[in-house]
C-alpha cells in the first residue's frame, strides 16, 4: 500500500501547503507600515538592511525547520514531552514541555490580536472613519476563527488557494516604483556606522514574525525530509515581497518623507495614477485584496493556537470550533487593550522582537537537548494520540 | 456546524442578513458635497479657505435637464468660504453651511493665493496630509492675488470653471511646458533635504486662466517668480521637460523659431575645494516652426549657423536663469543640491548647501541639433 495514502489523513499537508503557510502567515498588517520603521533606523540604507533581515529570518525559521525535522511526521505535543521527559514517567515530559507551548502559543494569541487591532486602526483611518472599532475587530475575529477551527487539512488548502492573491498588489507596487520612482531618492546608500547598521538589521528582522507557526504544522507535513527547499523558498519570497515594498516606498517617496507616513503603502498605491481616471483611489482596492493577507495571518495563527490546544489537552478533533469560540473573548480583549495608536505600534514593536526570540531560543534549546539526548523522532509510524 | 445553534439557525441567519445590510459609513455619492478645488489664503486670522462644489443638477448630462443643455460657468458651481485660526477652523465654518457631508476625495486642484505661499504653507499641509480623504495626486497651483478671486473666473469652454484650470495645466504638462510636480512632489520636495519644490503660477481674470511661469519655492515659502522664459529653461534643467518654443535672433535681420522636441540633460558636480563646480549639458533637439529672415534653411551651413545662435539664446537664458536662483531667490531649485545629497554625501554633511548654491559655479552648455525645418522645404 502506498504509505502516502495510508497516512492521507494524519499527513494532509503537503509542502507547497506548507511553503504557502508561511508566506501568508509571515506577510501580513505589517506590510502596510514596516518600511517607516526601517526607513527610521536606516534611512535609504533600508533598501539592503531588509534582505539581511531576511536572512537572519530564513536562519531562524532554518533551525526551527531543522529541529522539527528530528521528529518527522510527528505532532509537537507528541515528541517534545517525548523529548524532554524519561522515558518511564511521560507525565514529567508534558510539564516540562508546558513552558515551551505557552512561549509559542503566547506570540500566537497576541500577534493575531495585535494584527486585527492594527488592520482595524487601518480601515478607521484609511476607509471607515465612523466604523466603531469593536465592530470591525468582532467581524475580523469571528470570521478568522470559523475558519481557524476548521481542521488542518482545510486551513493548508485555504493558504494554497490565497496565496497567490498576495501577489497582486506587489505588482502594482512595482508598477509604481517603476512610474513614479526616483533614483535619487534610494541614494546615498552605506552611510550607516556598524550600531546603526546592525539596529536596522534588526528592525528589518522583526517584520519577519510568524515562522514559529511550523511547530503546529510541520508534524502533518507529508514529506518533512523537503521542508527546509519549501521553508527557504517561502522565507526568500517574503524578502523579495518586503523588498519590493521597502525600494518602492524609498524610490517614491524618498527616507525623509517615509518616515512622517503613518501608512505608506497605502500612500504608495495612491500615488499611482491609473490610466484613463477610471480606478482613482486604488487604495482602497489595495486594503480590499489586503483583507486576505491579514486574514490569513490571523487564521494561521488561530489555527496554529488551537491545534497545539486541541492536542495538547487531548480534546476532540471536531471541538475545535468550541476552543475558537473561547478565545473569541481573550482576542477580542487583548486586541481593544493598546489605548491608542502609539501604544499600538509599541505593542507590535514588543510582540515583533518576542517572536523571533521565543522561536531561536526554544529552537536552539530543544535542538540542543535533541543532540545530548540523541533523541530522533525514531519509527515515523507510531501512531499520533488519537484525536477522534 | 454548531449543533446548539440549530434550533435557532433560521434566526441566526435572519439577525446576520439584517446586520449585513449596509455599513456605517456608506455615504452615497448624493449624499456628499464632494469639492473639485480648494483655494486657500492667508487671511488676519489665520486662513480662509474656498471651495468650488459643482452643482450636478446643472452639468450637462445629469437627469435634472434631460440630457440636453446646462449651465457652465459660475452657474455650474458653487463657492463656499470659511475663515479660521487653522485650516480645519476654515473648514468647520464651511461644513456649516453645506446642506450635506463635504468630501474631499474628488478634490482636483489645490490653489494657494500668492500671500499664503510667501507666508508659509507647511502648517496647512500638515493639516492635509493628515486628512485620508485628500489625494497625494492632485494639481497644486500658486495663484497671483487670492485663491479666492481665481475661483470665481469662469472660462467660457469648461462647464466647470476649475476644470479649466485643471486641463490647462495637464496639457502643458504634456507638451513639457509646465511644471509637472502636484501635492505629492511638494510633499516629498518639502522633505528631502536636497531638493525645493516649484509650483506652477498663474493668473485668473474674469473670463481666462495663464500660466504666468513658475514660482519658486525655499521649502514651504515661496521666494519668487520665475518669469516665463527662464521657467521654461529651468523645466529643462531641473525635470527634463522640453519647454516652449523660443525665437532666436538671425544672423541677418529677423528671428527664426525653434520648437524643441526632445531633450536629454547631464548634470556633472565637482568640488573646488568646498565649492561647488556644476556643469550641466543639455542636449536639445528639434525643428525651425518659423523663420522671418532671408536665409535658405535646406543649406547645412545654414543651419549649423542657425544651431549655433539657438544653443547661444538657450545659454544665455540659462545663465541668466542659475544667476536669478543664485542671487536674487538664493535657492537651488534646479535640485543640484539632490545630486551632492545622493553622490557626495560627505560633502553635503559639511556644507550649508543654500549658501554653497550661491556661491557655486555653474555653467549650462547647450548642444542643439536641428532635425527638420517644417512643410517648407526651404
Amino acid at each position: 500500500m502506498d504509505p502516502s495514502s495510508k497516512q492521507g489523513k494524519e499527513q494532509p499537508i503537503s509542502i507547497y501547503q506548507g511553503h504557502a503557510l508561511i508566506v501568508t502567515t509571515v506577510v501580513g498588517v505589517g506590510v502596510l507600515y514596516m518600511q517607516r520603521g526601517i526607513a527610521q533606523t536606516a534611512g535609504a540604507d533600508g533598501i539592503w538592511t531588509i534582505l539581511l533581515g531576511g536572512l537572519l529570518a530564513m536562519l531562524e525559521l532554518y533551525i526551527l525547520t531543522k529541529l522539527l525535522q528530528r521528529f518527522p511526521k510527528q505532532h509537537s505535543t507528541v515528541w517534545m514531552p517525548r523529548l524532554l521527559g524519561s522515558e518511564k514517567r511521560s507525565g514529567v515530559g508534558k510539564i516540562l514541555a508546558l513552558p515551551f507551548f505557552f512561549a509559542i502559543a503566547l506570540f500566537w494569541i497576541s500577534a493575531s490580536a495585535l494584527a486585527c487591532r492594527t488592520f482595524g486602526e487601518v480601515l478607521v483611518t484609511a476607509i471607515f472613519p465612523l466604523t466603531p472599532m469593536s465592530v470591525i475587530l468582532l467581524t475580523l475575529l469571528v470570521t478568522a476563527v470559523f475558519v481557524a477551527s476548521t481542521p488542518v487539512e482545510v486551513i493548508a488548502r485555504f493558504n494554497e488557494f490565497l496565496l497567490p492573491v498576495l501577489y497582486l498588489p506587489v505588482i502594482l507596487i512595482f508598477a509604481v516604483w517603476a512610474k513614479e520612482g526616483e533614483w535619487l531618492n534610494m541614494l546615498p546608500l552605506f552611510q550607516l556606522s556598524w550600531k546603526e547598521a546592525g539596529l536596522g538589521i534588526l528592525v528589518s528582522f522583526f517584520a519577519f514574525s510568524g515562522s514559529s507557526i511550523v511547530f503546529a504544522f510541520m508534524g502533518y507535513y507529508q514529506q518533512p525530509e523537503k521542508a527546509v527547499k519549501a521553508h527557504m523558498s517561502a522565507i526568500a519570497v517574503i524578502i523579495l515581497i518586503y523588498w519590493i515594498v521597502t525600494a518602492a516606498s524609498v524610490a517614491v517617496f524618498g527616507p525623509d518623507e517615509l518616515k512622517r507616513l503613518m501608512w505608506p503603502t497605502l500612500d504608495l498605491v495612491k500615488s499611482a495614477e491609473f490610466p484613463g481616471m477610471i480606478l482613482e483611489r486604488l487604495e482602497s482596492g489595495l486594503i480590499a485584496i489586503w483583507v486576505v493577507a491579514v486574514f490569513t495571518t490571523l487564521v494561521n495563527l488561530l489555527a496554529a493556537l488551537i491545534d497545539i490546544i486541541v492536542r495538547l489537552f487531548r480534546i476532540q478533533d471536531r471541538s475545535r470550533k468550541w476552543i475558537g469560540l473561547a478565545l473569541i473573548p481573550v482576542l477580542y480583549f487583548l486586541a481593544i487593550w493598546p489605548k491608542d495608536i502609539q501604544d499600538l505600534f509599541f505593542w507590535n514593536w514588543i510582540v515583533g522582537v518576542y517572536s523571533p526570540l521565543v522561536s531561536i531560543t526554544v529552537g536552539l534549546i530543544l535542538l540542543a537537548i535533541a543532540l545530548l539526548r540523541r533523541k530522533k523522532g525514531g519509527d515515523p509510524h507510531v501512531p499520533t494520540p488519537p484525536t477522534s | 456546524m454548531f449543533p446548539l445553534l440549530r434550533p435557532v439557525r433560521g434566526w441566526a441567519v435572519l439577525c446576520m442578513l439584517l446586520a449585513l445590510t449596509g455599513c456605517w459609513d456608506a455615504r452615497e455619492v448624493e449624499e456628499r458635497t464632494s469639492v473639485i478645488a480648494l483655494g486657500v489664503d492667508a487671511h488676519p486670522q489665520g486662513y480662509e479657505v474656498t471651495v468650488q462644489v459643482p452643482n450636478p443638477l446643472k452639468v450637462v448630462g445629469s437627469g435634472g435637464s434631460g440630457g440636453g443643455g446646462g449651465e457652465g460657468g459660475q452657474a455650474a458651481v458653487q463657492l463656499f468660504t470659511g475663515v479660521g485660526k487653522t485650516l480645519n477652523d476654515a473648514m468647520n465654518e464651511i461644513r456649516n453651511q453645506t446642506n450635506q457631508r463635504i468630501f474631499f476625495g474628488h478634490t482636483q486642484l489645490l490653489m494657494l493665493g500668492d500671500q499664503m505661499a510667501r507666508k508659509g504653507i507647511s502648517g496647512m499641509l500638515d493639516a492635509l496630509r493628515r486628512q485620508q480623504e485628500i489625494r497625494r495626486r492632485q494639481w497644486a497651483l500658486v495663484v497671483k492675488g487670492k485663491a479666492k478671486d481665481a475661483m470665481k473666473a469662469s472660462p467660457k469652454l469648461e462647464q466647470i470653471p476649475m476644470e479649466y484650470m485643471v486641463y490647462l495645466i495637464a496639457n502643458g504638462v504634456r507638451e513639457g511646458r509646465y511644471s509637472s510636480e502636484g501635492l505629492s512632489d511638494l510633499y516629498s520636495n518639502i522633505f528631502n533635504p536636497g531638493k525645493q519644490p516649484i509650483l506652477n503660477f498663474i493668473e485668473a481674470e474674469p473670463e481666462k486662466v495663464r500660466w504666468l511661469g513658475l514660482a519658486i519655492m525655499n521649502k514651504d515659502r515661496m521666494v519668487g517668480l520665475l518669469p516665463r522664459k527662464e521657467s521654461q529653461v529651468l523645466l529643462q534643467l531641473r525635470d527634463e521637460e522640453v519647454g516652449e518654443s523660443f525665437n532666436t535672433p538671425c544672423h541677418k535681420r529677423g528671428y527664426i523659431v525653434f520648437q524643441p522636441q526632445g531633450l536629454k540633460r547631464d548634470v556633472r558636480i565637482q568640488f573646488q575645494g568646498i565649492r561647488p563646480v556644476i556643469r550641466v549639458n543639455v542636449d536639445l533637439r528639434g525643428e525651425i516652426v518659423e523663420k522671418s529672415c532671408d536665409v535658405d534653411l535646406s543649406r547645412d551651413p545654414v543651419i549649423h549657423a542657425l544651431e549655433k545662435q539657438v544653443r547661444r539664446r538657450y545659454e544665455h537664458l540659462a545663465q541668466t536663469m542659475v544667476a536669478r536662483l543664485q542671487k536674487q531667490f538664493r535657492t537651488d531649485a534646479c535640485n543640484f543640491g539632490n545630486r551632492v545629497r545622493a553622490y557626495y554625501p560627505q560633502k553635503w554633511k559639511q556644507l550649508d548647501w543654500s549658501e554653497a548654491f550661491s556661491q557655486a559655479d555653474v555653467r549650462v552648455n547647450y548642444h542643439v541639433k536641428i532635425l527638420r525645418i517644417g512643410l517648407e522645404a526651404k
